[in-house]
């Protein structure tokens, strides 16, 4: 396996989805959003939100807790420090391939 | 909300005028404040106390979150609500650090200073001078720069929008007001265009944003 196959080869399989990077990308850029938001702003449905959702929470990316906002209950997402990190890492590599890549 | 080109962030900022509440807000309060100051300054009272309301716009996101909570989170969701951006600035002054992003990459609202602070000025400024082309400047001046400021954030005018608020203005002139009662009307009219923009935005939303029956859970 050569280089760069090597480096695509180890990119996080969590964050390469690309549902799941435009979640962490919207709870990067707003600090936090409730299920409600993530819904629209992504497009999702409800489930496949919640199934991505969950799958960010046991990676430890993504806290999730229920909240009131005077009588409102609230599911409210935001980015742990790991799912910063993870971002962040997986932004360097991507563009580190993609500069490596011939023009044409 | 419409402009997917947008960054999430500058998406994010936008959404907090999408229900028209900050503008109904400060719309009322210098209505207020320019009502107030019209009626001391008939009674033959000292009009400074009318500039009092205005210290609630530095107080105004609690008031707009508070009502967001009932109307606007329950209908399309909630996202932390945007900073403002003087308060960006003075965070950059007192750590001397610099933003760890661009400005169209955050989270962050420029309406008091684009907006609110163009509109009071415009109206205190009209003090100065008797002479019309003197207010006429001044409104139309207030009313392009609000136009420029605000064209590539999260909260553009559109020009008629604008062009109301310079005509409006420039019939003030009409009027003949004193010079030791001129900025109130000016208020009035600047709080009653916010208030209009707000309303509509309001309407147009509770319109096209029926409540849901729950809340859209269960992560």
């Amino acid at each position: 396996m050569n280089g760069q196959a090597q480096q695509i080869a180890n990119l996080d399989r969590i964050v390469h989805e690309p549902a799941r990077l435009s979640i962490l990308t919207i709870l990067d850029a707003v600090g936090e959003a409730d299920f409600l938001y993530l819904q629209r702003e992504g497009g999702f449905t409800q489930g496949n939100l919640s199934s991505h959702l969950a799958k960010l929470e046991e990676a430890g990316y993504v806290e999730i807790k229920k909240t009131f906002k005077g009588k409102l209950p609230l599911t409210l997402c935001s980015l742990t420090t790991r799912g910063e990190r993870a971002l962040r890492d997986y932004s360097r590599r991507m563009l580190s391939i993609l500069q490596k890549r011939p023009v044409r | 909300m419409e402009d997917y080109s947008a960054s999430p962030a500058l998406r994010a900022a936008a959404y907090w005028f999408i229900d028209g509440l900050p503008e109904i807000v400060a719309g009322l309060v210098i209505t207020l404040s320019g009502g107030i100051g019209l009626v001391l300054w008939a009674a033959g009272l000292s009009s400074v106390f009318a500039f009092l309301p205005l210290a609630v716009l530095w107080k105004d996101r609690d008031i707009v979150d508070f009502l967001k909570a009932r109307l606007t989170y329950p209908r399309t969701g909630y996202v932390r609500p945007p900073i403002n951006s003087d308060d960006v600035t003075s965070q950059t002054l007192t750590t001397l650090m610099p933003p760890r992003r661009s400005a169209s990459d955050k989270n962050v609202t420029h309406f008091r200073n684009n907006t609110l602070v163009p509109l009071i000025l415009g109206a205190v400024y009209t003090t100065f001078s008797e002479r019309a082309w003197f207010w006429l400047v001044g409104v139309w001046v207030a009313v392009g720069a609000m136009y420029l400021l605000n064209r590539r954030l999260e909260r553009p005018y559109r020009w008629w929008e604008l062009f109301t608020l310079a005509l409006a203005g420039s019939a003030l002139i009409a009027m003949n007001v004193p010079l030791a009662c001129r900025p109130f009307p000016g208020l009035v009219v600047a709080g009653a265009w916010l208030l209009a923009l707000g309303g509509g935005k309001l309407a147009l939303y509770l319109r096209t944003h029926p409540r849901a029956s729950q809340e859209g859970d269960p992560a």
